[in-house]
């Protein structure tokens, strides 16, 4: 019973969900659950609607038709508070106007948790600590984000949403402008994080290849719905691939099981 | 932080008592007690527009952002000139800063409308909409002036550059208690504006309404600077530089970032005030004549010593 | 008891001279015609009894009641030049204050035009014999000044053999309240406190209204507080007593405050002035009856 009740608090799903922007639709009836402790990986080309999916999952857009539920709630019934507490969001990149410091930045993370008036309890210094130490940033703390590389910074994000303690995190192309090395750390970190502390991760991801390393399951998208949804094998399928990203993919499996893509020619 | 306080400590002391210890004299407890409102009024102020700055900077993510940027000041100007033209005299001496003061609410309010017209309002189309609301408060404005009597003009004219002589105290202690009231609301969101500077986005994602947390920091930001704006006039200078200063001298971390501006606003104004009073003494010179003149060159130097930690 | 401004009378008669010499070119004498843009001029020509020659006035020339129903050319200040040339006058007249291009252009347009100074006793002298010789009629201006300059003597003997052995009253004077604003050492306002035998607080101050510290004055600590606001609705809001710090000064202790006197009689340098001088003396000398403080007062 209680291994159920914790499994429920991780889970997330959409029904039938039609979402846009102003006259433009982006999103069309498009279901998705990503069970507790589940890593989920969103691909498709640019346009198909990755992000989009990604904001309506996390209730900063909310969806014209259909219905979000964290853990089983319907998302308009939970409170910001409460949904922040539950629900972390990586966005592609953030606004810096002001140059705090990583360590400002992480604590922000913590607001769903504090009072506005109140210093940061504690446990709460704690669970900042934990998340620089969980991005292999404790060294940086004190530096402003502004002199940082775009992989630390990123890093640090990825930190002020681990600091929320959620058990659901978003990511939205955490690795969009990492080098190889820096790439594979974080998704490392995270893949981590979701088999250890059984973290409901949604990722989106241009590399097919990371995704098809990181994530047990993928959700492939096209123009706004749903072009193929299962394990790797299933969805990165040559036939599919070339459909949806108009462009030959040769994949090539290696001895360990484990996939390779690689674009072909035209 | 201790330091801002013990400027602001140092300006009660430094700034009036020039003239030796004998103004505790008690044929000049007069004088004294004009010296202490005004003091108090500049305190006031100072803070006021200080820490109204901070907010409307972070609301609107715009390091050019003063108290006065979505058309409060011309706001305030004409609700101040309907008043003068409207024999505001004649309703005593508290009708000019209650019409500033209702100026100044009236004009976000309706900023706040113009860019909120069906959507979210975003930060830019408030800027917009108070710089067009702002050009034509001032056409009305001109329009007031040109068809009023010499008398009334000059009233206007010496409101738009800031006074801080204080004749009723009811004044003071009436934009007192709207400060402090705003104070009240401003704490408990004070962490709430560090995640609304990262964007709505974030802000959205750590558990905060964006649109809701901006109408709240909008409205207390004018209640500030309308409280301002009804004790002394328009005072320029001190919201747009004493909010960058600070943040030289603190950082950007809000929760330290209001309290320091609000006291480095009260300590600047009381002690360039201060300075006003001696300069040209007995003729008075109007205060906000001399925030820039004295306080330029003190907040480039600030500035450019804190370079690296203030907008990037 | 030389005023400053009769040293420089000389610069006025000079230019005067030259006017008058062109008027004297312009004019037919068969009819005069005067506008007045000033409210002091306005009265000065009628109370000269040349109210019959007025043939225009500013918005702000409210006296004598007479002149109601003289054509308005514009507000003071803020003439508008193409009625004044409907209206046909002979001669313009106006105070030192208006813009000299406008000036200019009527007398391009052949109109004779008087920039009269306006601040000080003798430019007032000098004012009405010269709207009296351009509207022909000299003997009314010379009569009028010396009515005047025998009141004025009259007045200055009465103040004088009254504050023999006596300390002159000093007294503070308030044109506006917000900003204080006061008449300094170049004010007609200031030769007026002085020609009442007040002593001006502000006499010490060179220039003319200038903006005062409050707590200048409530150091001076003057004996007697004049309000003589512009519009008399002003002076109704200055409202002494909820100032800050002023309810320690002897003036608000004693109720020392004049506000009787109509402040048209002691702002508009015009053939008021006297009955204003004459009122504040009056006042003066009862408030120093009533506060006799003998002339051992150690401030004197």
């Amino acid at each position: 019973m209680v291994e159920n009740r914790k499994a429920e608090a991780g889970m997330l799903e959409a029904v039938q969900v039609c979402a846009g922007y102003d006259a433009r639709a982006v999103l069309r009836d498009v279901s998705v659950v990503a069970g507790a402790g589940e890593m989920l990986g969103l691909i498709g080309p640019n346009g198909s609607g990755k992000t989009t999916l990604l904001r309506v999952l996390s209730g900063f857009l909310p969806c014209r038709s259909g219905q979000v539920k964290v853990a089983g709630r319907a998302l308009d019934r939970v409170s910001r508070r409460e949904l922040a507490r539950a629900l972390a969001f990586v966005p592609q990149a953030i606004e810096m106007p002001v140059a705090y410091t990583v360590e400002d930045v992480v604590a922000m993370g913590r607001t769903p948790y504090v009072p506005g008036w109140a210093p940061l309890s504690a446990r709460d210094r704690e669970v900042v600590r934990g998340a620089l130490a969980a991005m292999d940033l404790e060294a940086l703390a004190e530096r402003p984000m502004n002199e940082l590389s775009a992989g630390e910074r990123q890093r640090a994000v990825v930190a002020m949403a681990l600091a929320q303690e959620p058990r659901i995190l978003l990511l939205d192309e955490p690795v969009a402008h990492l080098d190889i090395q820096h790439a594979w750390k974080l998704m490392e970190t995270v893949s981590r994080m979701n088999r250890e502390q059984e973290l409901t991760v949604v990722v989106s991801l241009h590399d097919l290849n990371l995704a098809a390393r990181f994530c047990p399951r993928l959700l492939l998208l096209d123009g706004g719905g749903i072009a193929a949804s299962g394990t790797c094998a299933q969805v990165l399928d040559e036939e599919i691939l070339r459909r949806v990203y108009r462009h030959p993919i040769e994949t090539i499996r290696r001895e360990d099981g484990s996939l390779i893509l690689v674009p072909g020619a035209k | 932080m201790l330091s801002a306080l013990v400027v602001a400590a140092s300006v009660f002391l430094g700034e009036g008592w020039r003239n030796p210890p004998a103004l505790f004299a008690p044929e000049q407890a007069g004088v004294l007690a004009m010296r202490l409102w005004r003091v108090g009024a500049g305190v006031l102020v100072g803070a006021a527009l200080g820490a109204a700055g901070v907010v409307l900077q972070s609301v609107l993510r715009n390091p050019l952002a003063e108290p006065y940027v979505l058309g409060l000041s011309s706001g305030a100007a004409l609700g101040t000139a309907l008043c003068i033209i409207g024999g505001g005299a004649l309703a005593g001496a508290l009708a000019l800063p209650i019409g500033g003061f209702a100026g100044a609410l009236a004009s976000l309010a309706i900023v706040y409308a113009l860019a909120s017209a069906g959507r979210r309002t975003m930060p830019h189309t408030l800027i917009l909409a108070g710089v067009v609301w702002s050009s034509l408060c001032g056409s009305l404005l001109m329009f007031l002036v040109s068809q009023s009597s010499a008398e009334g003009l000059h009233a206007i004219l010496w409101w738009f550059l800031g006074d801080l002589q204080v004749f009723d105290p009811r004044l003071v202690l009436g934009g007192a208690v709207f400060v402090l009231v705003s104070l009240g609301l401003l704490v408990p969101r004070l962490r709430h504006m560090n995640a609304l500077m990262l964007g709505d986005e974030v802000a959205g994602h750590v558990g905060l309404n964006p649109e809701s947390e901006r109408r709240w920091l909008l409205a207390i930001a004018a209640l500030m600077a309308g409280a301002a704006v009804a004790v002394s006039g328009l005072i320029a200078f001190v919201g747009l530089t004493v909010p960058h200063a600070a943040r030289a001298l603190v950082g950007p971390d809000h929760r330290r970032l209001v309290p320091a501006a609000a006291l480095l606003g009260a300590a600047f104004l009381t002690c360039v005030d201060g300075f006003g009073r001696i300069v040209l003494y007995p003729i008075e010179v109007p205060v906000g004549v001399f925030t820039a003149i004295i306080g330029a060159p003190f907040f480039l130097i600030l500035l450019r010593r804190g370079q690296k930690r203030v907008w990037s | 008891m030389s005023p400053p401004f009769l040293s420089r009378g000389r610069r006025f008669v000079i230019p005067l001279c030259a006017w008058l010499g062109l008027f004297a070119c312009l004019s037919r004498a068969d009819e005069i015609r005067i506008i007045s843009l000033s409210p002091s001029l306005t009265e000065l020509i009628c109370d000269m009894g040349l109210t019959g020659l007025l043939a225009g006035r500013s918005s702000a020339c409210d006296y004598p009641p007479s002149v109601v129903s003289v054509p308005v050319v514009g507000d003071f200040g803020r003439p508008n030049w193409e009625r004044i040339i409907q209206l046909r006058p002979t001669v313009v007249v106006a105070t030192d204050l208006e813009r000299p291009a406008m000036m200019r252009r009527l007398r391009e347009e052949g109109i004779a035009t008087l920039l009269l100074p306006c601040e000080g006793w003798e430019p007032l002298l000098a004012a009405a014999r010269a709207i009296a010789e351009a509207a022909g009629q000299s003997q009314a201006g010379e009569e009028w000044v010396s009515r005047m300059q025998s009141r004025r003597e009259s007045l200055q003997q009465r103040v004088s053999s009254f504050y023999a052995g006596r300390a002159r009253p000093r007294v503070y004077a308030e044109v506006w309240g917000r900003p204080l604003t006061t008449p300094a050492r170049d004010t007609f306002l200031s030769d007026v406190i002085t020609l009442a035998g007040g002593d001006n607080v502000a006499a010490s101050l060179s220039g003319k209204y200038v903006h005062i510290s409050a707590e200048w004055v409530v150091r001076q600590d003057p004996d007697v507080i004049l309000l003589a606001y512009m519009l008399e609705s002003g002076a109704a809001a200055a409202n002494l007593k909820a100032r800050v710090g002023w309810a320690s000064m002897r003036a608000m202790r004693d109720g020392s405050i004049c506000q009787s006197i109509p402040p048209d009689h002691l702002l508009r340098p015009g053939p008021r002035l006297m009955d204003g001088a004459e009122a504040l003396a009056e006042w003066l000398m009862q408030w120093s009856q009533t506060f006799d403080r003998g002339s051992d007062d150690p401030r004197n």
